[in-house]
């Protein structure tokens, strides 16, 4: 077996280590209590949100620049990177609510990072559509990468620029301004524990859509070779 | 990709319905107080997660959730698992035949 299916397939190890810490390790928040325990589902999958956005972003520049198509297949990873990217950051959004639900009283209030994370849906959701419209054409590929880099070039503007300019109800960063992390050691490695396993989950799904496509790709390739 | 697509699709429904409750009970409460709920300075909740009860025995409910948030996973690794497995299988019988 190869190293990065052992590193990848280590997730289905990792992941419930990081469940058991999160509930019953790691140390309650001063304010929040128990509650605060869905940080540790929150916050990786927000990071891995932003992730695997950056991640098909990059992808869509290497498709763009790879004039030689020496790399075949890319806009395709870019897709699945989104696609599984949406998923995570409607579980991002899920959490969000029952977190802000407990804390604020509401699930949904439309504070700045909220409906920033809305816009950023509908971006992704468009680009969904977009490639589902372009089906079977030349520049579907070309399209969908030029669009999956517009929509990465807006992500900091979104995530970082958004929050800080408007008043937020949405506590600050874990790694706040001043460099400072408050956090309690324990909940420190459970956090990291936890970002590494849904880092893990991400990777490993994006890695068996890759594969599949790969097989199909192969399948059609010899089925025109025959015909 | 189909599975995924179903996903978002589900998990979009869920949202919407979600979304305009609590966006109306806002624009209801606004209405009622005056108050700006998403900007109000005097509102704003500082968050500082440091340790509270070192030896707290946690409760019943915290064990459930853990339960409900295994079996989750365990349904996902099973369904991942399943997939890897098959996806193996294929690529080795496409390496056999080439």
């Amino acid at each position: 077996m190869k190293l990065k299916h052992i590193i990848l397939r280590s997730v289905y190890i990792i992941m419930p280590a990081a469940i058991v810490m999160a509930f019953l390790w790691a140390p309650p928040a001063e304010i929040l209590g128990e509650a605060s325990r869905i940080m540790y589902f929150h916050v990786p999958l927000a990071w891995v949100s932003v992730l695997a956005f950056v991640v098909s972003g990059v992808l869509s520049i290497t498709h763009l620049a790879d004039r030689n198509r020496r790399f075949t297949g890319l806009d395709e990873w870019a897709y699945h990177s989104a696609s599984t990217g949406m998923v995570f950051t409607i579980l991002t959004v899920i959490t969000g609510s029952i977190w802000a639900k407990i804390s604020w009283g509401v699930y949904w209030n439309w504070d700045p990072r909220e409906t920033s994370i809305v816009i950023i849906l509908l971006i992704y959701i468009a680009y969904l559509s977009l490639r589902s419209a372009l089906a079977h054409t030349e520049n579907r590929g070309r399209i969908g990468s030029a669009y999956l880099i517009l929509a990465m070039i807006t992500l900091p503007f979104f995530i970082f620029l958004v929050p800080r300019i408007y008043d937020s109800l949405h506590p600050d960063p874990i790694i706040n301004f001043d460099r400072t992390i408050y956090l309690d050691g324990r909940m420190r490695v459970t956090l990291g524990v936890a970002i590494l396993a849904f880092t893990l989950l991400y990777s490993y799904i994006v890695n068996i859509l890759n594969r599949i496509a790969i097989l199909n790709n192969t399948v059609e390739d010899t089925f025109h070779e025959d015909h | 990709m189909r599975i995924i697509k179903t996903i978002i699709v589900a998990m979009s429904i869920c949202l919407i319905p979600m979304m305009m409750s609590t966006g109306l009970h806002f624009f209801m409460a606004r209405a009622q107080t005056g108050a700006v709920v998403s900007s109000g300075e005097n509102l704003k909740i500082t968050v500082t997660p440091v340790r509270k009860d070192e030896g707290a025995v946690p409760s019943a409910v915290l064990y459930r959730v853990l339960g409900v948030v295994l079996i989750i996973w365990a349904g996902l690794a099973a369904y991942l698992f399943i997939i890897d497995r098959r996806v193996a299988r294929i690529e080795k019988e496409i390496h056999l035949t080439e």
